[in-house]
């Protein structure tokens, strides 16, 4: 199940990463630049991509190197002939070439297992298995190179290195083997999960925000009918959990201490629970009822007018803009939806949504050389440095941004159609490949662009939900642990879909899940858990 | 004696054997000599040794997806799906042939058999995405329930309609495709029989029974063996396309759950366990191909060994 949850998380760190790009301006200048992908090394330099950075060249970085990275649409953000200065200026910064190698949000985790299977790994690639089964394999087998044990050269990756919940997924033999994907530098994540409700049609049938389930259920069902709606949609009964009823068990997607003993979070009863209130809204025609049906498209039954809520993650709301104003024109967003708050939980209290600090991580082939990981540490330092920040979601100093204390003035301000992605295609790959995001925002206010405002909306309500909520109950260095042991290998997910929808017994159901999960595995997580942590809570 | 004899035979028959090698040489490159991978069924894959050198676990492998009852749930749906596509799909495509052999215009036979035949050479991508569209509960047949009045109903997630779906589909997109087979054998048949039929007062159905089923029913035979051989491949890509969790139940088949535990989704076994899948899958295949040939051997008829 955590996989699946995470590939979110990481889909939608790319949209908000997006997000604030579209909010830049346009301009078409920066073209000084020769041939983008050049590989001549630190001897070519022109233009204002000089400003940037060569002087950090020099003799550290001496002798050119090709580095083979795998990434999402790496070989169409950097390929040949393809003209962009900001490439150019951090290929010849670090004197190395990037070779890309493709891969795509469909297919990663086949290829990354056949590149292993074949020993044809890059020298750096993107996983999400940072921990359990395959990656506890990679590291038995040397397939994969452990970071250096001195990492005090690269103090911006140091700083996520030491974090206790990026320390706890240490392998069993006490080395780090990834470089953390940040999400944000602590383990809160309120607007992850949530629903995104029409406020347009609660005014018009004077609806108020809901305080209790019944109160929830009252209100989407008063929508979906009046407006012949399906009341709530959502292509995920993961998402569901963690968005509609997160209060009623705020940790169910980790382990939890339940009478003196660690286990996972669907082993409790208060995840029965969840289920039993799924199940409800389903045989009641609240939920869709093609909530598991393959690639069924939510947020474009949310964006039509066909759905009158979405389950999803609702940070990425300024990604959904596009959508929204294609099928909505002339209506803005912020005027027709807003985040509907939690229902709170039995004690009264709001549970804030909670995640490690990081998802996915960049992993190094064992083939590759102390020379070359350290090149490539350097570029992912860099990139997760302020200046580095600055640079893939704004764009060249002096060229898209003039500095302003600690923050930026950004120049393409106002631009309407400016998409930095465009002018420098290859940021698509740098503004994720070290980290998502290093949770600052660089410019001061906001700008007048509707993306701007949707950003300004969000970040109001994130702010709001830090101050008001209380910290999820979730201990992460054990469970940073627990996520690293195999546990059976049975599918909840599908499990709980077919609760949902059936009539079976649902605590008997899990009963017969658990049960056969200890005789496959989980029986021994459980007792290492326990061995390792009795003193925790 | 006897191995120069064959050499001579060889010999004298050269170029037989000349246009047989290009065969000989794709079963071996393709089929054969991939063959090794089996052994990783009784391994545990080590990435960094390859196939070769992982290191033997015995039946372990074995052990493991005994105990794990989903691989139960999808061997059951495996061998209730394709014996349901046995029993409806299968006699549809000869239905169809003998429907199309009835009609008297030879333009509307064509067209018939135009009209029917070009579903099959749409992929089940494609139609995947058609049928959730159509089938949702948005699409087009919502609409129409509702409208008139009737609940709304998600065929795509109901266990009860799914494998109902799974037939009706394949049938729509195969049985034209199916057909043409027979349609050949019947083309075969010399007209003189139905006219002599015909003098002896023999109707239309008459004809049928008597001799276009008997022509036919060789080619029946030898396409019942192919398709019991195929009896543990369910149709991976028509059922990939268009399941979900909530009809696991009733429709994951061995060879979507092998791929979604080697590949996709948040549950990975492992290649040595996926391989031990396969492998008895294969095993059980053999054995129903044996069987069918003996039985079709046994009712007379020429069988494929």
């Amino acid at each position: 199940m955590m996989n699946r949850k995470a590939l979110t998380v990481g889909l939608s760190a790319m949209l908000l990463a997006t997000g604030i790009l579209t909010g830049c301006g346009s301009n078409n200048g920066g073209n000084e630049g020769s041939n983008a992908t050049g590989n001549t090394g630190n001897a070519s330099q022109s233009g204002n991509a000089a400003n940037n950075g060569n002087e950090a060249a020099g003799d550290l970085y001496k002798d050119h190197l090709e580095l083979s990275i795998a990434y999402f649409d790496i070989a169409s953000a950097i390929k040949d002939g393809q003209q962009d200065d900001l490439l150019k200026m951090i290929q010849d910064k670090f004197n190395i070439t990037i070779k890309p190698v493709n891969e795509s949000w469909s297919d990663y985790s086949d290829r990354t297992k056949l590149w292993a299977a074949s020993g044809q790994l890059p020298d750096a690639f993107f996983t999400d298995a940072t921990s359990g089964d395959l990656f506890n394999q990679w590291v038995d087998q040397g397939i994969i190179k452990p970071l250096p044990d001195d990492m005090s050269a690269f103090p911006n990756l140091k700083k996520y290195l030491d974090l206790p919940d990026v320390e706890g997924a240490k392998a069993a033999d006490g080395k780090a083997y990834f470089i953390p994907r940040m999400l944000a530098n602590r383990n809160e994540l309120p607007n992850d999960r949530g629903i995104l409700i029409r406020k347009d049609w609660m005014d018009e049938l004077g609806l108020k925000d809901p305080t209790t389930y019944d109160e929830l259920k009252n209100v989407l069902k008063t929508l979906g009918e009046k407006k012949g709606v399906i009341p709530l949609t959502s292509n995920s009964i993961g998402w569901t959990h963690d968005s509609v009823f997160h209060n009623i068990a705020p940790a169910s997607g980790w382990w939890q201490k339940v009478d003196g003993k660690w286990i996972p979070g669907w082993m409790t009863d208060a995840y029965a629970e969840v289920i039993e209130k799924e199940r409800d809204f389903y045989k009641s025609g609240i939920l869709d009822k093609d909530f598991a049906v393959p690639n069924m498209d939510a947020e474009g039954k949310f964006n039509q007018g066909k759905a009158a809520a979405l389950v999803t993650t609702v940070k990425t709301m300024t990604g959904t803009l596009n959508g929204w104003n294609a099928a909505n024109p002339g209506k803005k967003m912020l005027d027709a939806v807003k985040i509907l708050p939690n229902v709170p939980a039995a004690d009264g209290k709001n549970y804030l949504y909670g995640y490690f600090d990081y998802w996915s991580g960049t992993l190094f082939s064992s083939e590759v050389s102390d020379e070359k990981q350290e090149r490539i540490l350097a570029l992912l330092d860099w990139l997760a440095s302020p200046e580095g920040q600055k640079t893939v979601f704004y764009g060249l100093e002096g060229v898209d941004w003039e500095p302003n204390g600690d923050k930026i003035i950004n120049k393409h301000e106002g631009e309407k159609d400016f998409d930095l992605a465009k002018k420098y295609p290859s940021t698509a790959v740098f503004n994720g490949l070290s980290i998502w995001t290093d949770g600052v925002r660089y410019i001061e206010g906001y700008g007048s662009s509707e993306t701007e405002q949707v950003q300004k909306y969000l970040d109001g309500v994130e702010a709001d939900a830090l101050q008001t909520g209380e910290k999820a109950p979730v201990n992460w260095v054990v469970n940073a642990y627990a996520s690293s042991l195999s546990t059976g290998g049975g599918d909840l997910d599908g499990l709980v879909t077919k609760l949902v929808m059936g009539n079976d017994d649902i605590k008997a159901a899990l009963k017969a899940f658990a049960d056969e999960q200890m005789g496959l595995g989980l029986q021994d997580a459980i007792d290492k858990v326990n061995e390792k942590f009795a003193d925790e809570n | 004696m006897k191995g120069s004899l064959l050499w001579k035979r060889i010999l004298q028959y050269k170029m037989f054997y000349l246009l047989l090698l290009p065969i000989v040489i794709y079963y071996l490159v393709f089929a054969y000599v991939p063959m090794y991978g089996v052994t990783l069924s009784f391994k545990k894959f080590m990435f960094n040794k390859g196939i070769l050198g992982s290191p033997w676990v015995g039946l372990d492998n074995f052990q493991y997806i005994f105990k794990y009852s989903a691989f139960w749930t999808a061997f059951r749906n495996t061998i209730v799906i394709s014996i349901g596509r046995l029993l409806i799909e299968f006699p549809m495509a000869i239905i169809v042939a003998l429907l199309l052999n009835e009609l008297a215009g030879s333009k509307m036979k064509k067209l018939y058999q135009t009209v029917f035949t070009f579903p099959h050479f749409l992929s089940w991508v494609v139609l995947g995405g058609i049928l959730v569209n159509i089938l949702g509960n948005t699409g087009a047949v919502h609409l129409v329930l509702s409208n008139i009045g009737l609940e709304n109903v998600s065929l795509l997630s109901d266990p009860d309609t799914f494998r109902g779906l799974l037939y009706t589909t394949n049938i729509w997109k195969e049985a034209g495709w199916g057909a043409i087979i027979y349609l050949a054998a019947i083309a075969g048949i010399s007209p003189e029989l139905y006219e002599a039929a015909y003098m002896d007062g023999a109707n239309r159905w008459k004809q049928m029974l008597h001799i276009t089923w008997p022509s036919i029913n060789g080619i029946v035979a030898m396409m019942l063996i192919l398709a019991v051989s195929g009896i543990m491949n369910g149709g991976f890509d028509q059922i990939f396309n268009l399941y979900s969790p909530a009809v696991y139940n009733v429709a994951d088949i061995l060879d979507t759950f092998m791929y979604r535990l080697s590949f996709s989704g948040n549950v990975n076994l492992g290649f040595g366990i996926i391989t031990a899948v396969g492998l008895f899958k294969s095993v059980i295949s053999l054995a129903l191909l044996v069987m069918a040939n003996y039985f079709v051997k046994r009712m007379g008829q020429e069988g494929l060994m």
